[in-house]
């Protein structure tokens, strides 16, 4: 039974702990260097303890639980849900770090704090600016697309209604969304009851809807805004099977946590 | 027909592309495409239609063709008795509205005009079923076959995807008498090694090998036939899957002979299980005295609501997961264990 979520600071909270913070593992998969080998675990939460997630960190890997550490190297406690999302958006916050304020493993700090740092790719509008690498471009899509597959499903789980929209009749379905050039993807599925996201295909049943981006090029700009949309499914670049309702459903869900994450 | 939720692109960052318009962007602007080229190569092509514009297709001929594009109102029985007369000078009508006025409201004039007076009139019911399900039970055409069927000398016809109903319809053209099409709503996605497939009226035809059992379907039911056909494979069964493009001549020896070899057989349609496919099969086995197990899914017995179309199927019983519970039931087969690891990868 999915816990209801009361308020909407508390919502967006869940978001970016759960949807936003595991997106460190695709950044810590190409990062190099002396503080890449950093290990540990920090613990993210609020001080009331309603929410809770840890980063842990292990030669080269991050990976995050969503759950509290008992013997967490280093604790971030936010005051509150907003004061987390204010941090997540990149507005002035700062969560009490203990101990210490984190200089008692600062290797490990640092190599949090860089990948905390680097989600800020996330934002459209620090995509847009300036030229950035085919490589760079292919991360970010790979990024957007499990955060906000990642998101959608988190949301369901919270009941929010407009992603509960989306399983209206007893049905499992699968939303897919595939670059076609490099077989990145990722999916939500969904059932009234469940949801989950995950990367890749979904090989178990055929998707519902599927959005098959041609190149990595059409996905950055879509997903970025940079570019019309009614071009992209024009030129091809963009392509949608599926129910064309439920196409438009999930799409309104991903522009809701768009706004949802940046404050908007 | 739009979704009321369309958010203005003013409003929107980041993740910005929604679905606008699904007229842009399925492929049955085929079939539009393809009465276009038809009108260029015979001047008696004439469409007619009852104050429909984009969602019959008939646009691009009217743009083309514009003396030639006649619109009679919202008046379906007055649509069919003018495609009727305007046939009797020689001319060929191309008929285009919503199934369930085409059919239901016009149906004496369907009867005897193009069925009892063979007028050359191409009857295109289109938004069948439950194609256009936001509109409600007074929109959706599931008793329209029923009636069809029992009128001597129709052609009837169910293409499944766009580019199978441009060809439905270039063969509807050249062929001499009344034919009716029954189409949906066009978002199936349609195969481009398919796109130059000529279409014959008549024959059945296999789109997935079986043996343990035939899966029978037409229009938006194919695909979802197909879908379940492969998913249970991984449950060990081998399911034939037959797209039945002509209902009307039915190829009934086909029929026939995977009752034999396979001696299951399940009908799906988007339609009611009386009159429609689910009938014709059980008519035909039965008069062919052969043994089978037989069942149909499709509108059973009762008015869908309002809804998303492929809701609808779901709560009919005739989609994807239907057909394929169905399969494994009508195989005797436990259903393999489902996916219960709802954790996020």
């Amino acid at each position: 039974m999915s816990a209801l979520v009361e308020d909407d600071a508390t919502l967006r909270a869940r978001v970016f702990l759960r949807a936003v913070l595991p997106l460190v593992r695709l950044l810590a998969e190409r990062s190099t260097g002396p503080l890449s080998r950093a290990r540990g675990a920090i613990e993210l939460s609020l001080a009331d303890g309603s929410l809770a997630s840890t980063l842990r960190l292990d030669e080269g890997a991050a990976h995050v639980a969503h759950e509290r550490c008992e013997r967490a190297d280093v604790r971030w406690v936010f005051r509150d849900a907003r004061a987390l999302n204010d941090f997540f958006i990149g507005r002035p916050s700062l969560p009490k770090i203990t101990p210490w304020m984190g200089l008692a493993s600062p290797r490990l700090s640092a190599r949090a704090l860089g990948l905390l740092l680097g989600l800020r790719v996330l934002d459209a509008r620090a995509s847009r600016r300036g030229a950035i690498t085919h490589e760079e471009q292919r991360l970010r899509v790979r990024m957007l697309l499990a955060l906000v597959t990642r998101a959608i499903a988190e949301l369901h789980r919270c009941a929010w209604e407009p992603a509960r929209a989306l399983t209206k009749v007893d049905r499992e379905r699968v939303f897919q969304w595939t670059v076609a050039d490099t077989g990145d993807g990722a999916y939500l599925r969904v059932r009234p009851d469940r949801a989950c996201a995950g990367t890749g295909a979904y090989a178990q049943r055929e998707p519902f809807v599927h959005t098959v981006f041609r190149d990595v090029e059409s996905a950055f700009a879509a997903l970025t805004a940079s570019a019309s949309q009614m071009e992209g499914f024009r030129g091809g670049a963009v392509v949608t099977h599926g129910s064309p309702e439920y196409a438009r459903k999930v799409s309104y869900l991903m522009q809701q946590v768009d706004q949802m994450l940046t404050g908007q | 027909m739009s979704d009321s939720s369309d958010q203005s692109p003013s409003k929107v960052r980041g993740f910005t592309w929604t679905v606008g318009d699904h007229a842009l962007l399925s492929d049955s602007d085929a079939w539009g495409e393809a009465l276009v080229e038809a009108g260029r190569a015979d001047p008696r092509i004439v469409t007619v239609t009852a104050d429909l514009g984009e969602t019959t297709r008939l646009q691009a001929f009217k743009r083309a063709f514009a003396e030639r594009a006649i619109n009679v109102g919202i008046a379906e029985q007055n649509l069919v008795a003018v495609a009727a007369g305007l046939a009797a000078t020689g001319l060929i009508p191309v008929v285009c509205t919503y199934a369930t006025f085409a059919v239901l409201r016009a149906a004496e004039f369907v009867r005897t005009d193009l069925g009892y007076g063979q007028r050359n009139v191409k009857l295109i019911g289109t938004l069948a079923g439950v194609a256009y399900g936001q509109g409600g039970p007074s929109h959706h055409a599931a008793e329209d076959l029923a009636l069809l069927r029992a009128i001597p000398g129709l052609v009837i016809l169910a293409p499944s995807d766009g580019y199978e109903m441009a060809a439905a319809l270039r063969a509807a053209v050249a062929h001499e008498g009344p034919v009716y099409l029954r189409w949906g709503r066009g978002t199936e996605r349609a195969d481009p090694a398919r796109r130059d497939r000529p279409f014959v009226i008549g024959p059945i035809e296999e789109r997935h090998p079986g043996a343990d059992v035939t899966v029978l379907a037409y229009g938006p039911t194919v695909q979802e036939a197909e879908r379940a056909a492969r998913r249970a494979l991984s449950a060990g069964v081998s399911t034939r899957v037959l797209a039945v493009p002509t209902l009307a001549p039915l190829d009934r020896a086909t029929i026939l002979r995977a009752a034999r070899e396979t001696r299951r057989l399940i009908t799906v349609e988007d339609h009611s299980i009386i009159g429609g496919l689910g009938s014709a099969v059980a008519e035909t086995v039965a008069r062919a005295g052969i043994a089978v197990r037989i069942a149909a899914l499709g509108h059973r017995e009762r008015f869908l609501p309002m809804g998303v179309p492929e809701d609808l199927m779901a709560i009919g019983g005739f989609d994807e997961d239907a057909i394929y519970e169905e399969i494994l039931r009508i195989c005797r087969v436990d259903p393999p264990a489902p996916d219960d690891d709802w954790e996020d990868r």
